[in-house]
């Protein structure tokens, strides 16, 4: 074998090698340890300290699933028409209208209304490419969506993995911002949206609660941007939702308990009080203020 | 000419080696070995999350979990990693929760919420296969697999 041979036999063998050897998913892992109990212990004590941490947020679709869908109807007049898109043409204010269209997308899927969820889907694939964030809305998913239009599990389904891609693509191509763009307009649309589902104000009706529970998700969102404040457009996005998060925590109730109650090896029940218990002014407060910070948003006034 | 190539073929191989250490764990949660209950009333919930780890890491998640409904968290790593330590702990008060450690680190759990709550899913791995050098240096990826689905109509425990 000459040099040159032998040369391109040892790359081939360890690109294979390579390949190989990362994606590998390993399911025989059962057999044996080499570690002693008195050593995993040290090891546990040593991993104590060093810490990444990642906060995480519902997607649109899973905040706006306590919409009963046979109890309510559907309102085309609360959602951001689709030819306001022509009005965003700076990065930013793409961006964030982007994360309100997304949850328009998924609650026209929740209702399974089959026109709108093609559109929305199809404006939010426009976006999504306009500020490069391309391949998380392609056409194979819009052609599923057209197949699906019947299942309204399938659109739901197909509206959370758009959302989902959007993330992951920021994720893993350290987009910080963009996700915090996204996340902060889908957190407001979809508190808009289900406030303005509510006719009249109950508090034992299960929308009420969903709504003072949505303070969690948000402090987990202004969380998720730790570190990142001194980015301007994370720092926008902060302002947006600083006085929803004001009204959550003015709200009483804060510090709710938590009860743990075992049902055996692997199963668990968790209880106690709710964190945020909204009051009918409080419910106003918010809807009010909701409704504002969306409006400059979809009309481009910030 | 043959210089160029020999040049050409060394910084493949040069590149290639790292893809070992550093491979993209974004979506380990649903390629790797995550235990998935197939009951189609379970849906993956948006917050299942995947992450570089090494034996030394602890990594923590704030994950937040809706009232009301039945989740499964199930965690997976290479081979090399298991058991995977985690612990369920209050974000206000730091308080344990749960510890899989006193369940002979079981690697899924069911949890069901009567009320919403934002939990800290605290995770590291113990790495018993590996060898003392491997636990320095090797990354892997921990993936968090989350499914979700609602309590049945009759089940209502809430406190006001």
């Amino acid at each position: 074998m000459n040099l040159k041979r032998l040369i391109r036999f040892l790359s081939l063998s360890v690109c294979i090698c390579t390949t190989v050897l990362s994606c590998k998913s390993d399911r025989t892992r059962r057999a044996g340890s080499e570690f002693g109990d008195d050593e995993t212990e040290e090891i546990i004590e040593k991993i104590e300290d060093i810490k990444k941490v990642y906060n995480l947020c519902p997607s649109p679709a899973e905040m706006l699933s306590i919409i009963d869908v046979r109890e309510m109807k559907f309102k085309t007049d609360i959602l951001n028409p689709v030819s306001n898109s022509d009005k965003y043409m700076e990065v930013r204010s793409m961006t964030v209208n982007l994360g309100i269209y997304v949850t328009d997308l998924a609650y026209a899927a929740l209702f399974g209304r089959r026109e709108e969820t093609i559109d929305y889907l199809e404006i939010v694939q426009d976006i999504a490419e306009k500020i490069r964030i391309t391949g998380t809305v392609d056409k194979q998913l819009i052609e599923r969506a057209k197949n699906n239009v019947d299942y309204i599990d399938s659109l739901f389904n197909i509206s959370n993995e758009a959302f989902i891609n959007m993330i992951f693509f920021c994720e893993k191509n350290d987009r910080p911002s963009t996700l915090m763009l996204i996340s902060s307009g889908a957190f407001i649309e979809s508190l808009y949206l289900s406030s303005n589902m509510i006719e009249a104000f109950d508090s034992t009706d299960n929308m009420f609660r969903h709504i003072g529970d949505q303070g969690e998700a948000l402090e987990n969102l202004i969380k998720s941007s730790e570190g990142e404040s001194a980015d301007p457009n994370v720092s926008y996005a902060l302002e947006l939702i600083r006085p929803l998060m004001n009204i959550y925590d003015q709200i009483e109730g804060k510090g709710g308990i938590t009860s743990v109650k075992k049902e055996g090896a692997g199963k668990l029940v968790i209880g106690g009080k709710s964190k945020n218990n909204l009051s009918g002014a409080d419910f106003i407060k918010l809807k009010e203020t909701v409704a504002s910070i969306r409006n400059n948003i979809i009309s481009n006034n910030n | 000419m043959k210089i160029i190539r020999i040049c050409i073929f060394l910084c493949i191989w040069f590149f290639s080696i790292p893809l070992i250490w550093s491979q993209d764990c974004t979506t380990y949660h649903e390629v790797g070995d995550c235990i998935m209950d197939r009951d189609k009333a379970y849906k993956i919930y948006s917050q299942s999350r995947s992450a570089v780890i090494s034996a030394t890491d602890t990594i923590e998640f704030g994950i937040v979990f809706y009232g009301q409904k039945d989740y499964i968290c199930s965690f997976c790593t290479h081979q090399k990693f298991y058991p995977v330590r985690f612990r369920l702990i209050d974000p206000d008060t730091r308080e344990v929760l749960y510890d899989n450690k006193d369940d002979n680190y079981i690697e899924s759990l069911g949890v069901g919420f009567d009320v919403t709550k934002t939990l800290i899913i605290q995770v590291s791995v113990l790495a018993r296969k590996a060898k003392p050098e491997e636990i320095k240096e090797y990354l892997s990826c921990i993936g968090l697999l989350l499914q979700y689905k609602n309590y049945p109509d009759k089940k209502v425990n809430l406190q006001m």
